[in-house]
């Protein structure tokens, strides 16, 4: 499917719902955000129709915008398995997993993947330095482990 | 000159000079790191600088902001490669002369452009900005929502993509803004029963989404290396003293970044390409740029980093960033109680005088970096994709985390990770929305004192004459400035740029 017309759909839809949602408030807060919503809508079709317009009128000539989608799949799921890793054992997990998991995705191996796993404790241990100690953030807040 | 006097003495206190220092080291890192640019550096260390003195914290964001734009020069010197759009327009005399192997000299030049063109928009910024604040007192809450509209209307049709794509991304910006707790009512708004959405969409998880995570979803997907290192030989300091031989060049493109920093949201990256048109223009030797003249890299550099106070003009006396780097200032001075607007001068008088000391200290700063570390900074942007790329993404999310100690704040910033990075695919700039989310509240507030004051009649928008020129300046902004873009002299600019670069 073409990411575009795709996106400008979630969008009209978000904001159809948003617009559906501030009709309950009271006039003062109400009325703003339902102006906007209603200029973003107008455009949002405008640009929807002479999209649907250039592609009827230029076929042969259209472009879609795709995804590669191996690529982006990978890096996505690696960023949000790692974060979600994060709520588990907290975020310090979180930040060793990213260095793991893109040196993995990389292709990397023996030598490479130790290197890349020296460096990357090396920062893990650097940014709970300035974040845990220094900072006193939490880095090690989760589900499972609280310190 | 009694506050100037005080304002420098704040400035030489410890932790306001170790800001300095750290935030410009921290800025030119950020500069040489391709497609990082200062809007998103900034973000990346606005966490980090929560819990400082907020004198201390300005201090360090503005000379990181600062010393980007000078980095980014370096990489596009070096490595044929724009650190930041702003210095697109350096790379196209800037990386001949490295291949000629005068790299050392285009260095030097570069780095006297951010010193005098900087200092002498410095002392533009210092006079310019009371007097514009002056001005602005007679702005009421009409003007103030229209000039907020403006600026983004402006930031839509200067962006790359159509104009529709950049407004829709705007109104985007605008209507998150209304996400929390209504100003005027109290009403709790599109919050559908999730509590840490009671203060809003967080501008800082949001902006650090939108530019860091964003990055370095693409950074990752490309799986390119940054950049290669090439030679860099020596004259440096030969290359700072040839600066001085085209005094004509220096302050016509000072006076052009500092017009172009003024009028919102028009941008460093315009201001390198008009001022390189003019030099290209004026020379007597046109046919010598684009193969590696001098004049080609004094003439950007200088306009930006004079631009870049300009900037700081309206963001701080109006309350109007000039820039997405401007843009992302104005969060961090609202995070830290300081809201700009005329009457900024007198309420937090000693911060923002401070600032400005130390925005000239940070000239001495740029020149001692310029001409010793050069070399060493540059071979950052060789760092391999496996470390910058999870580096980038930590930084991002620590950041959010840091702001609340709360993972939802993360998760929050991934989101806007994921939406920058599809806008970038298909079109829809993230800047105008990264404007519409910091300036929305302005714009909304100031809808409703307006409408108060007029007791609900909307033609106190069109009352007075600076609320009727502004109208006329959003129409123009909408339709006059696309129907012309092909007529626009940065048009013509951009087409002899691309003549020389092809028959060069």
């Amino acid at each position: 499917m073409n990411l575009d017309f795709f996106f400008q759909g979630v969008l009209i839809f978000f904001i159809v719902f948003l617009l559906w949602e501030s009709r309950n408030y009271p006039f003062e807060s109400g009325i703003y955000p339902q102006m906007v919503g209603v200029i973003i809508l107008t455009l949002l079709l405008y640009l929807w129709g002479s999209n649907l317009r250039k592609k009827r009128e230029h076929k042969r000539e259209s472009r879609e915008i795709r995804l590669r989608g191996d690529g982006f799949l990978k890096i996505s799921l690696v960023t949000v398995i790692a974060t979600l890793l994060g709520f588990l054992g907290g975020f310090l997990l979180s930040v060793l997993c990213y260095y793991v998991g893109y040196a993995l995705l990389q292709g990397q191996r023996r030598s490479g993947l130790r290197h890349t796993l020296g460096v990357g404790v090396a920062l893990t241990a650097f940014f709970y330095i300035l974040f845990g100690w220094f900072m006193n953030v939490p880095m090690f807040q989760g589900w499972l482990v609280h310190f | 000159m009694e506050i100037y006097w005080i304002a420098m003495v704040y400035c030489l206190q410890w932790q306001n000079l170790l800001a300095l220092v750290t935030g410009g080291i921290y800025g030119v890192i950020v500069g040489i790191l391709p497609g990082i640019g200062p809007a998103v550096g900034m973000a990346l260390a606005l966490p980090l600088t929560l819990k400082w003195h907020p004198a201390a914290a300005l201090i360090f964001l503005c000379t990181s902001y600062k010393l980007s734009t000078y980095g980014g020069s370096i990489t596009s010197i070096v490595l044929n490669t724009p650190g930041d759009s702003s210095n697109a327009a350096t790379v196209i005399d800037g990386f001949p002369m490295c291949r000629k192997g005068e790299g050392g000299i285009a260095l030097g030049a570069s780095c006297a452009s951010a010193v005098v063109g900087g200092l002498l928009g410095t002392l533009g910024l210092i006079f310019f900005s009371p007097a514009l604040a002056r001005f602005a007192l007679r702005f009421g809450p009409a003007e103030y929502c229209l000039i907020g509209v403006f600026a983004l209307t402006l930031v839509s049709v200067a962006i790359r993509g159509s104009v529709v794509r950049g407004l829709i991304s705007a109104g985007l910006g605008l209507i998150l803004a209304t996400f929390g707790y209504d100003a005027v009512v109290g009403t709790l708004r599109f919050t559908f029963g999730m509590d840490f959405l009671g203060d809003g969409v967080p501008v800082i998880q949001a902006m650090v989404g939108l530019f860091g995570v964003a990055q370095a979803l693409e950074l990752a997907e490309s799986n390119e290396p940054l950049s290669r290192v090439g030679s860099l030989m020596g004259g440096v300091w030969e290359g700072f003293k040839k600066y001085f031989h085209y005094p004509y060049n220096i302050l016509r493109s000072t006076f052009i970044g500092l017009f172009v920093g003024v009028v919102p949201a028009v941008g460093q990256t315009i201001s390198g390409f008009l001022s390189y048109m003019e030099a290209v223009r004026e020379s007597k030797h046109p046919e010598t740029f684009g193969k590696g003249e001098i004049e080609g890299v004094i003439a950007p550099e200088t306009a930006n980093n004079a631009c870049m106070p300009g900037d700081l003009v309206c963001t701080i006396s109006l309350g109007i960033p000039g820039s997405v780097g401007a843009a992302v200032f104005l969060g961090s001075m609202v995070i830290f109680g300081i809201t700009p607007g005329p009457l900024v001068f007198k309420e937090h008088g000693d911060i923002i005088y401070t600032l400005f000391m130390s925005l000239l200290f940070a000239h001495g700063l740029i020149f001692i970096i310029g001409l010793t570390s050069f070399r060493y900074f540059a071979r950052i942007a060789t760092i391999p994709n496996v470390i910058i790329v999870p580096t980038i993404l930590t930084i991002s999310l620590i950041g959010s985390y840091a702001t609340r100690n709360m993972m939802i704040d993360v998760i929050i910033s991934l989101v806007f990770g994921f939406l920058g990075y599809f806008m970038n695919k298909i079109n829809f700039s993230p800047i105008p929305l990264i404007f519409g989310l910091v300036i929305g509240d302005m714009i909304e507030k100031n809808f409703h004192r307006a409408l108060l004051l007029s007791e609900g009649a909307y033609r106190i928008f069109i009352e007075s004459w600076e609320a009727k020129l502004l109208l006329v300046l959003i129409f123009l902004s909408l339709f006059w400035l696309p129907l012309h873009r092909r007529f626009w002299p940065i048009g013509t600019a951009v087409k002899k740029i691309l003549h020389l670069i092809n028959h060069g």
